[in-house]
């Protein structure tokens, strides 16, 4: 029975490692970069499973969480702190090691945060902005919550442009390799493009890992109960308020995580990364990928991002985001890719085997 | 400090409630003894469904206290008054439909559990523990319930008075010291009545103290310890069955809406 569980997460190892050798055997390693992108967005979407689909909530902000954490993570670990080196902080910073000493592409001596620190800044900024945001925007529902964080998703974006360090239209680029463990860093260097592929890889596992625990346990089971019914699961006991912020926090983290990775694996992230379409281009993935199903999630996560990615739609890419999205809405509302409607399909497959056979 | 001395598990002091021109409740005291049964009746629209939702805190009342267990429940959010021990079930049965019945129990042992975020993604031994034991106690109430071949069912496919009784599982997994029924027995047939008046017995031989709101009148005469009469939003009388059946209040109100009840049953 527990055993079970872990036979969709070893068939998509398996499925990783098969994608990643026959692309590069096929010498077509330009295809792992976007894969890698696919799955750092479909992390986001695991993410924003747990809230939507689980807790029955809905947001259309979630591009604003990933742009807190990509814009944080590279501002700070793009500004040299030389001119600075004589503050008493930045001597602390340095002297414990969390500072990189480096140099510019010309030559000069610069000093960096290191992305470990930026990392956590990045997330504690993210928690506490969920927070804020989350305790007046969770008492709204449906339609309401969607336009309050679509609300949020404009704030963080016109901040952005407007915001001088941000770097306006242009965004930020030159974020430096983060180096995970010496030897391993997350960075689009063509050469490090499969260890990147794997690097996202265990990110997105780990993330999975995660939020399976999450949905069963008794706090996903709180949260089935929410979607199912609020005024019950409160008569129950369940704080559905509480329950509700918290896991608006925790898809939050997953999507800022996503949008850390990101701005270092493609050295940059800009505005349009983070506008609300792409927020929509989330619930889409969400919603085709079954709602509460996170595997439907993982593998629509993926695959659509990585369609996107190679540029099959071209300029009609938003659209055809808006459109899945109101075409599962109209047919379709708990999503395609649900696990019961393979079990179903597989099990009415066998009875008619079974009958031919006896028949 | 005022002290809320009194045997009473529950203690309704004085309590009104208005919903724009409607004065759902004026006024309205009584006690609840722990142990009993307290069987609530009154025509449609008598307030006694307001009367759960305040002590339930849905919403808190205009005017009056609520005691429970010589603290003041009056204007604390439902699961705060649920963690303290009051359970219920609703007017009409609202199930989580997409979870199976046993998940539905499960969920009722959630103010008897505590695993948190962290608990739950770290998988502690801790939350493993409580986990089989929130599964294992919950596949016992099914049992109790005789809803055990159900286990496995989503609640949604259910036929009627098989929810109603997933519901009632679901409020008395959570042990709570008291438990609100609101009309119960409403759309059962004569054998589901029979069983369910059985199992609130049951439930009373736990130790639970029963509030049954019930326009089922043999149901509710043959149950109740006591029975609390309202009508248009106040208490009309209060006693025993007995007495309540004979008193001569009671039977006017009842003959003028002899129409309504017999229409609405
Ligand atoms: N949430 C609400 N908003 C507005 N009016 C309400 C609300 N709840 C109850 N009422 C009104 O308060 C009065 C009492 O309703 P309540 O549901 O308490 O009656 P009841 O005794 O439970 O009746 P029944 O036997 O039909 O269930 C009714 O007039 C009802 O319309
Ligand atoms: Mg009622």
């Amino acid at each position: 029975m527990a055993a079970r569980r872990y036979i969709p997460l070893a068939i998509f190892i398996v499925l990783l490692a098969v994608v990643q050798i026959t692309v590069s055997l096929a010498g077509a390693n330009y295809y792992l970069t976007q894969l890698t992108m696919s799955l750092y967005y479909a992390l986001i979407a695991v993410g924003l499973c747990l809230f939507m689909g689980y807790a029955g909530q809905v947001s259309m902000g979630h591009a604003g969480f990933f742009g807190i954490g990509a814009y944080v993570q590279a501002v700070v670990t793009t500004s040299n702190l030389l001119p600075f080196k004589d503050a008493g902080a930045v001597r602390f910073l340095d002297s414990i090691g969390f500072l990189i000493h480096g140099k510019t592409t010309l030559g000069q001596p610069v000093l960096y945060v290191s992305p470990w620190l930026a990392l956590l800044f990045a997330l504690l900024i993210t928690v506490g902005i969920a927070f804020l945001i989350g305790v007046p925007v969770l008492k709204l529902k449906g339609h309401y919550l969607a336009m309050a964080t679509l609300g949020f998703n404009v704030i963080v974006l016109t901040l952005v442009l407007g915001v001088k360090p941000f770097g306006g239209a242009d965004g930020l680029s030159g974020v430096p390799p983060f180096a995970l463990v010496p030897g391993v860093a997350v960075s689009g260097r063509f050469d490090a493009r499969v260890g990147n592929y794997y690097i996202a890889a265990v990110l997105l596992i780990l993330g999975i890992v995660v939020a399976m625990n999450l949905v069963r346990s008794r706090v996903g089971r709180a949260l089935r109960a929410i979607h199912g019914n609020e005024s019950a699961a409160g008569s129950l006991g369940i704080n559905t308020s509480r329950y509700k912020l918290y896991t608006f926090v925790l898809s939050a983290v997953f999507a800022a995580l996503g949008g850390c990775f990101l701005a270092h694996y493609n050295a940059a992230i800009g505005p349009s990364d983070i506008d609300i379409m792409k927020s929509v281009r989330f619930v889409a993935i969400v919603a085709v990928g079954g709602m509460d199903s996170i595997w439907g999630v993982v593998y629509s996560g993926i695959i659509l991002t990585f369609i996107s990615l190679r540029q099959v739609f071209q300029s009609y890419d938003e659209i055809f985001f808006a459109l899945i999205l109101i075409v599962v809405m109209l047919f379709s509302p708990r999503g395609f890719f649900r696990y019961e409607y393979v079990k179903n399909a597989l099990g009415k497959l066998r009875a008619r085997l079974r009958k031919e056979r006896a028949g | 400090m005022r002290r809320g001395k009194t045997d009473a598990l529950l203690s309704v002091r004085g309590v009104s409630r208005r919903f724009g021109g409607v004065q759902a409740l004026e006024e309205v005291s009584f006690e609840v003894r722990p142990g009993l049964i307290k069987g609530i009746i009154g025509p449609n629209g008598a307030g006694k469904s307001t009367l759960f939702n305040l002590i339930a805190g849905d919403f808190p009342p205009n005017v009056g206290e609520i005691w429970f267990n010589s603290h003041v429940i009056t204007g604390l959010a439902p699961h705060a008054v649920a963690a303290l021990g009051i359970a219920r079930t609703f007017q009409t049965t609202r199930l989580f439909e997409h979870m199976t019945v046993l998940e539905n129990v499960m969920v009722g042992r959630h103010v008897r559990s505590r695993t948190g975020f962290t608990g739950s993604i770290l998988k502690t031994p801790g939350a493993r523990a409580e986990e089989r034991a929130v599964q294992a106690r919950a596949g016992e109430i099914l049992d109790l319930f005789g809803l055990d071949r159900y286990a496995a069912h989503s609640a949604g496919d259910l036929a009627f008075g098989i929810k109603r009784k997933v519901e009632f599982a679901r409020a008395v997994a959570s042990e709570p010291a008291l438990l609100l029924l609101d009309e119960p027995a409403a759309g059962l047939n004569i054998a589901e009545t029979r069983e369910l008046s059985s199992l609130i017995a049951t439930v009373k031989n736990l130790g639970i103290t029963v509030l049954l709101v019930e326009h089922d009148m043999s149901l509710v005469m043959n149950i109740s310890d006591e029975i609390l009469v309202l009508n248009e939003g106040r208490k009309l009388i209060e006693g025993a069955p007995r007495d309540i059946q004979r008193n001569p209040d009671v039977i006017s109100v009842y003959l003028g809406e002899d129409e309504c009840s017999s229409s609405a049953t």
